[in-house]
């Protein structure tokens, strides 16, 4: 099957397309040939996986574009990494689809979610599955299309319109610095080839500097779509999508692509210490700034929005400490249970139309499912043991607590601390949402557990979110580790203690203070009115954006035209007015001399100057005089000009 | 001094015998003459010219097959056979073709002549294909007026339009100025050189008068910067195009922002590259600059029209500052960019423009909120004009990317470093404005949900552009080799 890999990435397109053109004439607008089409890619990747443990590896490569002595091929390369990632995406996508058929059923536009889903699912595979970097380039911008659909699907509203717009041009940003750093070394190395470009770096054959330099660029792509500090603002807001689609793309897979890019292109790290201490101290920043932030949302889905910022923040540490089987490995957990997460949010959305945790309350006894799925999914995402989340947390500390790369220190104590509150605001989640009285009786009364068609895929996540974590864990003899090639496993007791500890006592935290109310909030609140204050407006991130980027921009174009209209028409007047006075000055002083240039230009100037004076609108006089000063200027500077 | 080639000393039967050379240009000619003759025996059922018009571009194409292959100046050196001419003529005659099939709808519902309009716009054709294929400056200026004179009257065709006529007239003030100027520059360099020949012109100049009349040379350089650079609508030349867009019937527009660009390009590769070689770091050093005013200022002043037409003005001057970074750069790789990304622009800015004049046939304006909902009431002409608009900003796969691509590489290569990322910058400022576009077509309510109609000939032109521009982004190969074949080396 390796050697075929292809098809997997063919056959959601296959389904994209197919939709798209007839799902009019199809049964259920066409849903279904996305779920099965999924569902054979999933089976195909399974096999994949299989064959790739089993120590096959496969590299296609076609010319695609010959441009003289360079050429961009297109291919894939499927190694363990890839195999991997091939099942997380096809998994969730698999899961998220047959979900939606319940979630979004009856929507109007049912068809065209769909086929977007397939869509991005098609974008998504050749992103994991491409063997140089301009294709997997090609592919990251297509994800960022699907997401900006699926973000804006309900585009009658402002909200999604404004997020979708968002999360396009801030990602672009970071796309921009990709495509600079794979001009770096395009330069460099007249490769990009990803099999070629690690031969030569391991052979020593790119200078020191220009491999810093192309690491923190292509970086920059990785800071963009995995929704790292300080481009981060995007992720929240694009929960504005509908819920399915914040699991899929905004959760597991599509902001995971910024990990992926990092660790797929890994030996381009590896060798900078400076490239290693950026990855690890952003990641660090981005995983406190999302714990502390999450903390205080009042909306279900935008605590889970931080806490996968706060997450992808760990899987960048884990990278940035070296260590990339930790980070691939919670990029796998992670998949699992936020997926669940969201999932279940999605499912309390459905039954309460509203992500308010302060309106809920007491939904467990109407929806015990979607209350287990979020237990469970909470207490893999706070590392509790025997979860998921326990195993690639405490991996990715003891990376960061053995790394040697400057900046490890920084990165462990943040992820220490996250671990503390990413376990105290998923503990304040599940009592607000699901314990308690409900705050809001109308809509409590009005609460169901959604159809199986929901609370399966529910079902099965919650067996993973449990389950995906032992892959890489002593009773597998650290299977998943070895796959991606990883030696010998250092596991330090005073990690695991630190690990447990400050995960205990988040969840204490959190139950004294939303369960028992030992604590009143009120007070605490006042306490620290100032961090309150900040943390709860986002650290004025937007407004900062908002003041500097976005109204800088804004000015820019209302000057340039202002500039136009004003300053170039006064510079052209005044230019005018000159020539005016000087040509009749010079056609005073000598008629006879035949000069063209100043006779030329004096001619027309003459008159058009007259006529500015009288008629007010004189445009085209302007243009013609417009276009004598620039000659004129033109003529002086090109004379005086030595090259 | 080299004498002028004189008619006379040329055997005639030698010179009737290359008349095959001119082939296109003929039957162009011709078919418009012919549309000319029988328009008023029609009674105003001019719609079958159309295909008239068409049959005499595809005969045209045909008529190109003696001139392949074929090198050197021929009909008295009037004519160059070389890999630019063989690639313009027929870039420039699938740009007349297109605008062709887009205009019948349009012609019919504005009352616009059709027999005068398509025997005009095949005359322009005549005179951009000579523009890009001649050594001669005087041929070269013939083939200029021909194009812009067919332009002004074309400009002008919606007669009962007071601003199609002011954008005729504005056409006609500026253009002639610009004309002159130009005659004026052409002049310069027959006083310091003696010919008129470009081959000959670079010969005179290596040969020391470069350096004896050195003041002069640079000022003719100036001249001739400024009279091109009216043509390509660089800035600051720039400053008619927006009002004689708008103004001008929609179709018109198109084959402006194409055809007549397009051969300043072709012109400005042949006069600069061929003829005034030797001080290329001169010139280079200008077209940079105006390559970075042209396209930020085009592209920063797009952001904020409300009038999508005018927007598309902007917007051709933005690309005009792309494609100049090849003249900036003048390398055989700067060159064969500018060439692909000629090709490119033809086709993708054809695409875009036919959905403005799509709207227009339809009894629409081209303000954006008519764009409102177009995904819903013409799904298939808003993806097309997303997908050039894509294009245009210069994203993969299509024919845009692709000349930015090459453009770009090519800058850096020549050490343009700050040109390239300007390039980027700016394509990525182009964003705004064709995205609101986009935008206004899928994410908006259309204020009516009357049906939008469009004849067949019209979604062949249509079809012809779009695919155009798919097909010459994901095959670019073949292109690519087209190109770098086609490129005028510096001497």
């Amino acid at each position: 099957m390796t050697e075929h890999a292809w098809l997997i990435v063919v056959l959601p397109l296959v389904s994209w397309l197919l939709i798209s053109a007839f799902g009019r004439r199809l049964k259920n607008e066409g849903d279904w040939l996305g779920v099965v089409t999924i569902g054979v890619t999933l089976v195909l990747s399974l096999v994949v996986l299989w064959e790739v443990a089993g120590g096959a590896a496969t590299r296609v490569s076609v010319p695609w574009l010959v441009m003289g002595d360079w050429q961009l091929d297109m291919g894939y390369l499927i190694d363990p990494l890839a195999a991997v990632m091939l099942v997380v995406v096809t998994a969730i996508s698999f899961l998220v689809h047959v979900y939606s058929m319940g979630y979004m059923h009856g929507d109007a536009r049912y068809r065209r979610y769909f086929a977007t889903l397939s869509f991005f699912t098609f974008s998504m595979l050749g992103l994991v599955v491409a063997d140089n970097l301009i294709l997997l380039f090609f592919f990251f911008e297509l994800v960022g299309l699907a997401s900006y659909l699926l973000i804006g699907h309900w585009y009658e509203n402002l909200g999604p319109r404004l997020a979708s717009l968002k999360a396009f041009i801030v990602t672009r940003i970071g796309d921009l610095a990709f495509l600079v750093g794979l001009a770096v070394l395009v330069l460099a190395t007249g490769t990009t080839g990803i099999p070629e470009l690690r031969e030569l770096v391991e052979h020593h054959q790119v200078p020191a500097t220009v491999l810093t330099l192309a690491a923190i660029l292509v970086f920059g792509g990785a800071v963009g779509k995995s929704a790292q500090f300080p481009l981060h603002v995007w992720l929240p807001d694009a929960m504005e999508g509908p819920t399915p689609v914040s699991a899929l793309i905004h959760a597991a897979t599509m902001v995971a692509a910024g990990v992926y890019l990092v660790a797929r292109s890994f030996f381009l790290f590896e060798p900078s210490a400076t490239a290693l201490s950026v990855v690890a101290v952003i990641g660090g920043i981005t995983a406190l700034l999302g714990a502390t932030i999450g903390v205080l949302q009042t909306d279900m889905k935008r605590v889970m929005a931080y806490s996968t910022v706060s997450q992808l923040g760990y899987m960048m540490m884990a990278l940035g400490v070296g260590s990339l089987v930790a980070g691939m490995f919670h990029l796998w957990t992670h998949a699992f249970f936020k997926a669940l997460l969201f999932l279940a949010a999605g499912s309390v959305m459905h039954a309460m139309h509203t992500m308010e945790m302060h309106s809920m309350g007491g939904l467990y006894r109407k929806m015990p499912v979607t209350a287990w799925a979020t237990i469970i999914g909470g207490l893999a995402l706070a590392g509790v043991w025997p979860l998921a989340g326990f195993y690639s947390k405490e991996e990715i500390l003891n990376a960061a607590f053995y790394s040697g790369v400057s900046g490890a220190g920084f990165a462990f104590w943040a992820g220490v601390i996250s671990a503390l509150l990413t376990a105290f605001y998923m503990t304040r989640a599940v009592i607000l949402v699901f314990f308690g009285r409900p705050r809001d009786r109308h809509r409590y009364e009005h609460a169901h557990e959604s159809p199986p068609v929901m609370t399966v895929p529910l079902a099965i996540l919650m067996v993973l979110a449990v389950t995906a974590g032992w892959v890489n864990a002593p009773i597998s003899h650290h299977w998943f580790g070895k796959l991606l090639g990883e030696a010998e496993v250092h596991l330090a007791p005073i990690v695991t203690v630190l690990a447990v500890g400050a995960t205990l006592l988040g969840v204490a935290a959190g139950y004294a203070i939303y369960a028992l109310r030992l604590v009143d909030r009120r007070a605490v609140i006042n306490a620290l009115r100032p961090v309150y204050t900040l943390v709860r407006n986002k650290y004025y991130f937007d407004e900062l954006y908002n003041a500097t980027v976005l109204r800088g921009s804004l000015r820019l174009a209302e000057w340039a035209a202002w500039f136009d209209q004003r300053v170039i028409d006064w510079l052209v007047n005044a230019v005018g007015y000159v020539a005016v006075k000087l040509s009749e000055a010079a056609g005073k002083f000598d008629l006879s001399v035949v000069d063209g240039l100043v006779n030329g230009a004096a001619a027309v100037t003459v008159g058009a100057g007259r006529r500015l004076r009288t008629i007010q609108t004189g445009f085209v006089q302007t243009y013609i005089l417009t276009f004598f000063a620039a000659l004129v200027v033109g003529l002086v500077v090109f004379q005086l000009w030595r090259l | 001094m080299p004498t002028l080639p004189i008619v006379g000393e040329v055997d005639t039967a030698v010179l009737v015998a290359q008349l095959i050379f001119l082939l296109p240009e003929l039957i162009l000619a011709v078919t418009g003459t012919v549309i000319v003759a029988i328009s008023p025996l029609l009674r105003g059922r001019e719609r079958p010219l159309v295909f008239v018009a068409a049959t005499g571009v595809l005969a045209a194409f045909a008529g190109l097959g003696p001139s392949v292959g074929g090198a050197g100046e021929v009909l008295a050196r009037m004519l160059v056979l070389d890999g630019t001419s063989t690639f313009f003529r027929p870039v420039f005659m699938l740009g007349a073709l297109i605008v062709i099939g887009l205009s019948p709808d349009y012609l019919a519902r504005r009352q616009v002549p059709a027999g005068e309009f398509y025997a005009l716009v095949l005359f322009a054709t005549v005179g951009i294909m000579l523009m890009a294929s001649t050594h001669e400056l005087l041929m070269l200026y013939l083939g200029l007026e021909l194009a812009s004179i067919s332009g002004y009257v074309l400009a002008g065709m919606l007669r009962s339009d007071a601003r199609s006529q002011e954008a005729s007239i504005k056409l006609f003030l500026i253009g002639a100025m610009g004309s002159a100027v130009l005659l004026f520059g052409l002049s310069l360099v027959y006083g310091i050189t003696g010919s008129t020949n470009l081959v000959e012109i670079g010969h005179a100049l290596t040969g020391g008068a470069a350096a004896t009349f050195r003041p002069a040379l640079l000022a003719a350089t100036m001249f001739l910067v400024a009279g091109f650079g009216f043509k390509m609508a660089a800035v600051p030349f720039h400053m008619y195009v927006p009002d004689a867009y708008e103004g001008a019937p929609t179709p018109v527009a198109a084959f402006l922002s194409v055809g007549l660009e397009g051969a300043a390009f072709a012109a400005a590769i042949r006069v600069f590259v061929t003829g005034l070689g030797i001080i290329q770091p001169n010139w280079a050093a200008v077209f940079a600059v105006l390559a970075l005013a042209t396209m930020t200022l085009g592209n920063v002043t797009a952001l904020l029209q409300q009038n999508v037409k005018r927007m598309m003005a902007y917007s051709s001057i933005a690309q005009a500052g792309y494609i100049l970074v090849g003249l900036a750069v003048a390398t055989d790789r700067g060159i064969s960019a500018m060439l692909y990304y000629v090709l490119a622009y033809t086709v993708m800015n054809l695409g875009a423009w036919a959905a403005l004049i799509y709207l227009s046939h339809n009894g629409q304006s081209e303000e954006l909120a008519d764009f409102a909902g177009l995904g819903r009431r013409a799904p298939l002409v808003a993806w097309a004009l997303t997908f050039c608009f894509l294009s245009l900003i210069g994203i993969p796969p299509t024919a845009g990317f692709f000349g930015k691509f090459l453009l770009f590489s090519a800058a850096v290569d020549a050490g343009l470093f700050w040109l390239a990322v300007a390039m980027a910058v700016n394509s990525v400022i182009s964003l705004g404005y064709y995205w609101n576009v986009v935008r206004a077509m899928f994410m908006e309510e259309p204020a009516t949900e009357e049906p939008l109609k469009a004849s067949p000939v019209f979604g062949l032109g249509f079809t012809l552009a779009v695919l155009g521009t798919l097909l010459i982004g994901l095959g670019a190969a073949p292109f690519f080799r087209l190109v770098s074949a086609a490129v005028v080396t510096l001497p």
